[in-house]
C-alpha cells in the first residue's frame, strides 16, 4: 500500500469539484434557453450593481468602505448565528458519508472545510480585483486584498462553528452552546448601537444609512473595538501600493491570530468528531422543534391558497421560539440602550423619521432576512406542484406567513412614529399610520414577491436552505438583494403614479375636508393599491413558472 | 390512459412514445433496469413533469389542459419522502386533506394514522422520525383523498418489514376499493406478489406488459419462470 496523504487527496477533490462544476456549467452554456437568460441576468445583475455602487459613492464619500464594512459585520454575525444553528464541522450530508467514513483525523475534515471553499473564494476574489482595481491600485492589489478578507472571514466562520461544536460534544447544555454567538452578536450591536448618530431627517434616505455604515468604523467605541477588521476591510479599497502596503501588516496579522484560533480548536477535537451527524434535509437544523406559541387551527374549508398561508403562519410561529424572540430582542435592546447611552441618555432629535428609516429598511431587507416562503420550500417543490392548486397560489400561500411577519414589524414601528409626529396631531396622526401602514404592505408584499420569482428565475442568485453561511453565503446575499432592489425601484414606479394620482385626488377634495388631512391617506392608498396589484402580477408570473418547471 | 407519451430534454429521450391503459382496481407494476425511464413516466402522470407529446388522461381528465381537475384524482409517493420540516405528522395529514377538499377531514386523519401504524407519533415533526415513519407520512398524506390513482415510485425506501406487509395490504384494499395503482420498483419479488399487471421498460419503450401468466405464453423457455427470470430474458440482461 502506498503512503496515504490525506491534504494530497482533499486538495485533489477540490479541484476535481471546481473543474466538473466549471464542466457542467459550460454543457448547459451550450443550451441557446439557458446561455441567453443567462447572459440577460448577468448583464442586470452588472448594471444593478454598477447603481449600487455609483448610489453608495454618490450617497457618502467613506460609502464604500461603510458598506464594505457593514457585509463584513454581517458576514461576522452570520457565522456566528450559522454556528448557533448548526455547530460542528459544517460538513454537507455527502461530505459526512464519504469523507467521516475515511481514515482522516478531524484536522484533515477541518482543512477540507477550509480548502474546499477556495475555488469559490478564488473566483469571487477576482471578480471583484477585475471589478475594483483601476489606475491607483492595479487589480492585482484588489484581488490579494480581497481575498485576505474573504479567507479571514472564511477561516473565522469554521472557527466558530467548531468553537460551538465543541461545547456540544463535550456535552454542554444549549443555552451554553449559544452563550458565545449571543455574546459576540449582542457586543457587535452594542458597539455599533453606541457609535451611529441619530437620523437627521427622512429625506436623507439612503444617504444617512450609508452614512451610519461608514460611521460605524469612525466614531467611537466602534473605531477602536473594530479597528482590526478596519485594517482588513479598507486593504482592498487601497488607493495604491504605498498605502496597501502599510495596511497589509495588520491584515495579516488578523488573519493569523484567526488562523491561530483554528488551529487550537480543531486539533482539540475529538477523534469522534469525523464522523458527526449531519441533520438531512427534513431536520430543522436547531435541535428539537420548541412548541411553545399556539398555532392557529386549520379551517376546514375556504380557498387552498389559504390553507398553504396557515402552513407558513405555522412555520414562522415554529421558528420565532420565545429563546429566539429574546435573543433578538436583546441585541436589538443592546443596541438601541448603547445608542440611547452615547446620545447622552436624551430623546432622539427625531425619532419620527427614525422609525420611518427603519421601515423602509425591513422593507428593502426583509426579503433577505426573512425566508420563510417559496425559498425555503425549494427541495419540496414537487411536494408543492403535486397539490391540486395553482402555481400563484402556492407562490402567495406560502410567503403570506413571511410577509405578515415583516408588516406586524412595520405596523408598530409605524404606530410608534406616528405617536412620536410632530407633523400630525388628532386624527391627522391616526390617518398617516393608516396610509403608511397601505404604502408598506403593498411595497413589503411587492418585495417578496419579487423574491419568489427571482427565486424560480435567476436561482443563482439564491442561497439554498442549510446551506453554509457566513461568507460563502454573504455574495449570494448581497447579489441577490442588490438586483431585487433594483428590480423593486422599478417595479414601484407605477405605485408612485398611483401615489400622484392620490396627492391630485386630495387637492380636489380639500375643499371639503376642512382641516383633516386626508391627502396623506389617499397618497398611502394610492401608492399601496398599486404596489399589491404589481405584486399580484408578479406573483402570477412566478406562479406560472413554478408549474411549468421540469 | 397514456397514450403516445414522449418526454425528451435536448437530444435525451427519457420516454420514447408510451401507450398505457391502468384500468381502476388494478395494481400495475413498473419495472426496468435504471434509466429506463420509470421515474419521468410517473412524475409525467403525476403532473410533475410537462410530457414533450402525448396525451395523459386522468379519470377523463386531459393533465395538460385541465390539470388542477386530474391532479385532484392522483396521488404520488415518491421515493425519497419531502416534508415539511415545521410541520407536525397531523399537520401534514390536515394540510393535505384541506388541499384537496376532503370533507370528513379529521375521520380520515384518525383512520389514516391507525392504518399506517402512526399512532403516537402526531405531534412529532419530520426531523424527530425516522425515514420509514417519514415514509409513511407521506403515504398518508397522499392517500387522504381516496385517490383514483396513486402512483409509487420505490416506496418500500426506508420501511420495515411489518410496516411492508402493512403497506402491501394497504394498496390492495385501495385497488380493491377501485383505484388504479401504479408502483415503480426493483424489488420484483415485491412487483410479482402485489401487482396484477407489469409493465417493463428499457431506455424509454415499453418491452413487455401484462400478467405473468400471458408474459410466459409466447415465451416457451419461461414456463414457470418468475418476475426476475422474465425480466432479464425480456430485457435482454445477464446476471453475470
Amino acid at each position: 500500500m502506498s503512503e496515504v496523504r490525506p491534504l494530497h487527496a482533499l486538495a485533489g477533490l477540490a479541484m476535481w469539484n471546481a473543474r466538473g462544476f466549471v464542466l457542467v456549467g459550460l454543457r448547459r452554456l451550450r443550451r441557446p434557453w439557458t446561455l441567453v437568460p443567462l447572459a440577460l441576468g448577468g448583464a442586470f445583475f452588472v448594471y444593478a450593481l454598477a447603481i449600487v455602487l455609483a448610489g453608495v459613492q454618490w450617497a457618502h464619500p467613506g460609502g464604500l468602505s461603510g458598506v464594505g464594512g457593514a457585509l463584513v459585520l454581517w458576514a461576522i454575525g452570520g457565522a456566528w448565528m450559522a454556528a448557533a444553528a448548526r455547530p460542528g464541522t459544517g460538513l454537507s450530508p455527502a461530505e459526512a458519508q464519504i469523507l467521516g467514513a475515511a481514515p482522516l483525523r478531524p484536522r484533515h475534515l477541518v482543512a477540507w472545510r477550509v480548502v474546499r471553499a477556495q475555488p469559490g473564494l478564488l473566483a469571487a476574489a477576482a471578480a471583484v480585483g477585475v471589478a475594483a482595481g483601476d489606475a491607483r491600485l492595479p487589480h492585482l492589489g484588489a484581488f490579494f486584498g480581497m481575498f485576505v478578507l474573504m479567507e479571514t472571514l472564511l477561516v473565522h466562520q469554521v472557527a466558530a462553528s467548531l468553537t460551538v461544536g465543541r461545547l456540544a460534544m463535550a456535552g454542554a447544555p444549549r443555552w451554553a452552546q449559544l452563550l458565545p454567538p449571543v455574546l459576540v452578536i449582542t457586543t457587535l450591536a452594542a458597539v455599533i448601537g453606541g457609535s451611529v448618530t441619530p437620523v437627521p431627517g427622512l429625506e436623507q434616505g439612503a444617504r444617512v444609512m450609508i452614512g451610519w455604515a461608514d460611521e460605524m468604523w469612525t466614531l467611537e467605541p466602534a473605531a477602536t473595538v473594530l479597528s482590526p477588521l478596519r485594517a482588513l476591510v479598507l486593504l482592498p479599497l487601497s488607493p495604491d501600493w504605498g498605502v496597501f502596503a502599510q495596511r497589509l501588516p495588520a491584515a495579516l496579522g488578523v488573519f493569523g491570530v484567526v488562523v491561530a484560533w483554528l488551529w487550537s480548536v480543531a486539533g482539540a477535537l475529538p477523534e469522534e468528531a469525523s464522523s458527526e451527524e449531519v441533520p438531512d434535509e427534513a431536520d430543522a437544523g436547531g435541535g428539537p422543534i420548541p412548541r411553545a406559541w399556539p398555532v392557529p387551527s386549520l379551517g376546514a374549508t375556504g380557498p387552498a391558497w389559504r390553507a398553504l398561508a396557515w402552513r407558513s403562519v405555522v412555520e414562522l410561529l415554529r421558528r420565532a421560539s420565545p429563546r429566539a424572540v429574546l435573543a433578538v430582542l436583546g441585541v436589538h435592546l443592546a443596541a438601541g440602550g448603547a445608542w440611547w447611552l452615547s446620545q447622552g441618555m436624551g430623546a432622539a432629535r427625531d425619532p419620527a423619521a427614525t422609525l420611518t428609516g427603519l421601515v423602509l429598511a425591513v422593507i428593502l431587507l426583509g426579503p433577505t432576512l426573512v425566508r420563510i416562503d417559496l425559498r425555503a420550500d425549494v427541495d419540496r417543490y414537487d411536494t408543492l406542484r403535486q397539490f391540486p392548486i395553482a402555481g400563484h397560489d402556492v407562490v402567495r400561500g406560502t410567503g403570506a406567513g413571511a410577509l405578515l411577519g415583516c408588516m406586524l414589524i412595520e405596523l408598530v414601528m409605524l404606530a410608534a412614529a406616528g405617536a412620536a409626529s410632530t407633523n400630525f396631531v388628532g386624527v391627522g396622526r391616526l390617518l398617516a399610520v393608516l396610509a403608511g401602514g397601505i404604502g408598506a404592505l403593498g411595497a413589503t408584499a411587492l418585495a417578496f414577491a419579487l423574491a419568489a420569482w427571482m427565486s424560480l428565475a435567476w436561482p443563482l442568485f439564491e442561497r439554498r436552505p442549510g446551506g453554509p453561511g457566513g461568507i460563502e453565503a454573504v455574495g449570494a446575499l448581497v447579489a441577490g438583494t442588490a438586483v431585487r432592489n433594483v428590480l423593486l425601484w422599478f417595479a414601484l414606479i407605477p405605485a408612485w403614479i398611483g401615489m400622484a394620482v392620490g396627492v391630485a385626488a386630495s387637492r380636489r377634495l380639500a375643499p371639503w375636508v376642512g382641516d383633516v388631512p386626508v391627502g396623506v391617506l389617499l397618497q398611502g392608498a394610492g401608492f399601496g393599491i398599486v404596489a399589491l396589484i404589481v405584486a399580484e402580477l408578479v406573483i402570477r408570473r412566478a406562479g406560472r413558472r413554478l408549474e411549468l418547471l421540469d | 390512459m397514456i397514450s403516445g407519451l414522449r418526454k425528451a430534454w435536448g437530444d435525451h429521450v427519457a420516454v420514447h412514445g408510451l401507450d398505457l391503459t391502468i384500468p381502476g382496481g388494478v395494481v400495475v407494476g413498473l419495472v426496468g433496469p435504471n434509466g429506463a425511464g420509470k421515474t419521468t413516466t410517473l412524475r409525467c402522470i403525476a403532473g410533475l413533469s410537462r410530457p414533450t407529446s402525448g396525451t395523459i388522461q386522468v379519470d377523463g381528465f386531459d393533465l395538460v389542459k385541465q390539470p388542477l381537475d386530474a391532479r385532484r384524482r392522483i396521488a404520488m409517493v415518491p421515493d425519497v419522502p419531502r416534508l415539511f420540516p415545521y410541520m407536525t405528522v397531523a399537520d401534514h395529514i390536515r394540510l393535505a386533506a384541506r388541499l384537496y377538499g376532503v370533507a370528513a377531514a379529521e375521520e380520515s386523519l384518525q383512520a389514516l394514522i391507525v392504518e399506517l401504524d402512526l399512532a403516537g407519533r402526531e405531534r412529532s415533526f419530520p426531523g424527530e422520525l425516522s425515514l420509514g415513519m417519514r415514509q409513511k407520512v407521506a403515504i398518508a398524506a397522499a392517500f387522504v383523498h381516496q385517490p383514483a390513482v396513486v402512483l409509487l415510485d420505490e416506496p418500500l425506501t426506508g420501511l420495515d418489514p411489518v410496516a411492508i406487509r402493512r403497506l402491501k395490504r394497504t394498496l390492495r384494499r385501495r385497488a380493491d376499493q377501485g383505484a388504479a395503482i401504479l408502483l415503480s420498483s426493483h424489488l420484483l419479488g415485491l412487483v410479482e406478489e402485489i401487482a396484477d399487471r407489469v409493465v417493463v421498460l428499457q431506455q424509454g419503450r415499453l418491452v413487455a406488459q401484462g400478467d405473468l401468466a400471458s408474459l410466459r405464453t409466447h415465451r416457451p423457455e419461461l414456463a414457470g419462470a418468475g418476475l426476475e427470470e422474465i425480466f432479464l430474458h425480456v430485457t435482454g440482461a445477464s446476471d453475470g
